[in-house]
């Protein structure tokens, strides 16, 4: 198995609109876009490469852009994004293990990432030990995939919406002097970094009679409404978890694939660590 | 709230001053039910009626809906002017009104998509139902499974507004479970409040038009959904497992574009704290509910914040230690720490203990755990800043002779062969550091305190076992 690092690397505009329930960090479902893309410009189709996220830099931007005006000239109505610049690294597996270094920097020339450029600041690379990788780039947070805390707030609230405001919701704390979240502490009691995320979709009509429709961007792939589904990532330090013996990178859920559920409807990328994608 | 035909004039006044004992006017309390009869805001539950009230109900709906500004409850409760607003409905706008209210809403993603123009939207409906057999996560809250204060909405011409209001106006059958209903729904099942509506005089063709297209909704759900807008909707692909992709266009539910901010606002004001976010999605409020007074067009989101690990000051740090006169751990890592504070409340309990109280095994364990836990922060500290140096071209060019470039050799380097009086010398930093915290967190603790054999000798024998096991030979 290859691992390929692309990055770090800077996006300006990238979209930071998740979906209707979350915002603030780009969507891990743009992951699966990215990886996708360079498995089709590599000639393998729908390959669904695990994918992990670096996040060094993220500088949201306030404001509404400039409204294309539409057909007629009349300006359109603008609906305001959240878009923001970030700095980051992707680290995509491979499971042929054929590319060279030099393929993958010609492949991830003009490469997008939530619909902001990549202007990498290192040639992409094939890499051999991402642990000392991981030591050698900027500090930054490795984006992990911990649906297993909101399963745990869902199994305890109402509903999942409240299993999810709950991961979130801070009470005050008169003796601390601040804002406290049980969530946000682990069995040990220390802190962890959560963040909401656009993670995939759940859809909307029964996928097993999914059909083609008009106006679609390809008349033969069926077709499926949707609303987007959030989880909750963690932001582990990607030294430390380099570095660390216990709790290392190596058994952390950050390579992020589709793993899809038609019984259910959802559509979702999922988080896996090293060892579980090595046996699949 | 239960309706009482009896008491609800009462009942109107009250609420539309919010003071029991002042009562607003006839003209407030009129115009105060026109804005919560319809049972569309969020805030409100619905109304619950029983079927021998509904005669009276039905009126007080109809007018308040379809009257302009009714002033006094004598133009509310008159049974001929809701008969002849009824009586008044042609059929084609029944059923366009119920076409274009859904679950799903494609217009709250972007505004444009309310523009498809009709001949097209026979195929792609600019409001999506729900079907009844669709399968919904138990994790992940979606429209499907949350239940909303408004679920559906219309997303039609403003004009049209009046009757979908109407046809929208959620009410709770007393008499039976008490869940509230829309009228469409009751139209629908043959309800004794369908009945009642079309004795107070709607056609019964215009019903007919209204419940047909509302099957079609429920039955056919989106299977019946022929096209999509493609060039202002999104079609993302995503692997299907087996080679090939799924095209998905994601639609938000009505339920959670109100429902996440109507949460988040009831958790705010029980002075709980929600990071969300909130934009504009378009002008239009029609296309966002019909609920009277509902914040329309705005999109509120939990939002996530990223704060970088902040690496600004190591250069700086290490032009420091490059001079030899810097020690390297800082207290302003430990500074305003939840650690730091609860260290130094323990601290003070055991300076404290002479006079009053007392110090027990419980007591020095937790002051040992709090300060192994600081400790590890200014490690964690150091080994970032290893890899920051590890990475700087030479960073330490000549070998100074000071004790000072020895330190920082030993911690920066990590050379792992410090003498017994750099392992003191790195403990005497850290244990500096931890105290120069608490002091800069709680003013109460002087000098004197920090200096205090009490104090300063279990975190200095604390930070000289961890330097050891760090750096040490």
């Amino acid at each position: 198995m290859n691992t390929l690092v692309i990055g770090p690397f800077t996006a300006d505009r990238v979209a930071l609109d998740g979906n209707a329930l979350v915002s603030g960090m780009p969507p891990v479902t743009a992951l699966g876009g990215l990886s996708d893309t360079l498995a089709r410009r590599l000639g393998r189709p729908a390959a669904n490469w695990p994918v992990a996220l670096i996040l060094h830099d993220l500088q949201p931007h306030d404001g509404r852009p400039k409204p294309k005006p539409d057909f007629k000239g009349r300006p359109g109505e603008a609906v305001e994004r959240v878009t923001g610049w970030i700095r980051a690294t992707v680290v995509l597996l491979e499971p042929d293990d054929t590319l060279t270094s030099t393929e993958l920097t010609e492949q991830t020339e003009g490469l997008r990432i939530a619909g902001g450029m990549i202007s990498p600041e290192r040639p992409a690379r094939v890499v051999e030990d991402l642990g000392a990788e991981l030591r050698r780039l900027p500090p930054g947070h490795i984006l992990v995939d911990r649906t297993d805390v909101l399963d745990a707030a869902v199994a305890a609230a109402e509903d999942p919406l409240d299993g999810l405001l709950d991961v979130f919701t801070g009470s005050w704390d008169e003796q601390a002097q601040r804002y406290q979240n049980p969530w946000s502490r682990d069995e040990a009691g220390q802190w962890r970094y959560l963040v909401p995320v656009a993670v995939g979709h759940q859809a909307l009509e029964p996928m097993s009679t999914a059909s083609p429709r008009k106006g679609t961007r390809c008349p033969e792939t069926p077709h499926l409404f949707s609303e987007g589904i959030a989880s909750v990532a963690e932001l582990v330090s990607a030294r430390k978890a380099a570095r660390a013996a216990s709790r290392g990178w190596e058994t952390l859920a950050m390579f992020w694939r589709w793993t899809n559920d038609p019984e259910h409807g959802v559509l979702r990328l999922q988080g896996h660590h090293l060892e579980s994608i090595r046996e699949a | 709230m239960q309706f009482d035909p009896d008491r609800y004039r009462r009942d109107a006044a009250i609420a539309a001053s919010g003071d029991p004992n002042k009562p607003a006017t006839e003209r407030q309390a009129a115009a105060h039910l026109q804005d919560t009869l319809p049972a569309l805001r969020p805030q409100e539950p619905p109304y619950a009626v029983t079927q021998g009230q509904i005669a009276f109900f039905l009126p007080l709906l109809v007018n308040a809906i379809f009257g302009n500004k009714v002033g006094s409850f004598e133009a509310l409760e008159d049974e001929a002017a809701a008969r002849e607003a009824l009586a008044a409905l042609p059929v084609d706008w029944a059923r366009r009104v119920v076409e274009a209210t859904g679950y799903f809403a494609p217009s709250f993603a972007d505004p444009k998509v309310s523009r498809v123009k009709s001949s097209k939207r026979i195929e792609m409906p600019i409001a999506l139902g729900r079907e009844a057999g669709t399968p919904a996560s138990h994790r992940f809250a979606s429209g499907l499974n949350t239940a909303a204060a408004i679920e559906s909405s219309f997303a039609g011409n403003a004009a049209d507004n009046r009757l979908a209001k109407l046809f929208s106006s959620r009410i709770a059958d007393a008499d039976t479970d008490g869940q509230p209903r829309t009228l469409i729904e009751y139209l629908h099942d043959e309800h004794a409040f369908g009945r009642a509506l079309l004795e107070l005089g709607l056609d019964e063709t215009v019903k007919q038009a209204a419940v047909e297209a509302f099957e079609t909704q429920q039955q056919a759900g989106l299977s019946a959904v022929t096209a999509i807008d493609g060039n202002r909707m999104k079609a993302v692909f995503v692997p299907d497992g087996h080679g090939g992709y799924w095209q998905v266009s994601p639609v938000p539910s009505v339920a959670l574009y109100t429902e996440l901010p109507r949460r988040i606002r009831q958790r705010r004001q029980a002075g709980q704290w929600v990071r969300r976010s909130q934009r504009l999605t378009s002008a239009k409020t029609q296309n966002v509910g019909l609920q009277a007074n509902y914040q329309g067009g705005r999109l509120t989101r939990i939002h996530a914040s990223y704060r970088r690990i902040d690496t600004s000051a190591y250069q700086r740090r290490l032009a420091a230690l490059r001079q030899g006169a810097a020690t390297f751990f800082q207290a302003n890592v430990l500074h305003d720490t939840e650690e730091t504070a609860r260290l130094g409340a323990l601290l003070r309990t055991i300076l404290n203990a002479s006079e009053e109280g007392y110090v027990n095994a419980d007591i020095r364990a937790g002051r040992d755990r709090r300060i192994q836990r600081l400790l590890d922060t200014l490690i964690e500290d150091l080994e970032a800043f290893q890899d920051f140096v590890a990475w700087q071209p030479t960073p330490f060019e000549t070998e100074g002779e000071t004790r000072r470039d020895h330190l920082a050799e030993v911690l920066v380097l990590a050379r792992r062969r410090a003498s017994p009086d750099e392992l003191d010398a790195v403990a005497e930093d850290m244990a500096a550091a931890i105290l120069s915290a608490i002091q800069r967190d709680d003013p109460s603790f002087t000098q004197a305190d920090a200096r205090d054999d009490r104090v300063y000798r279990p975190v200095f024998e604390e930070a000289r076992a961890v330097a050891k096991e760090e750096l040490g030979v």
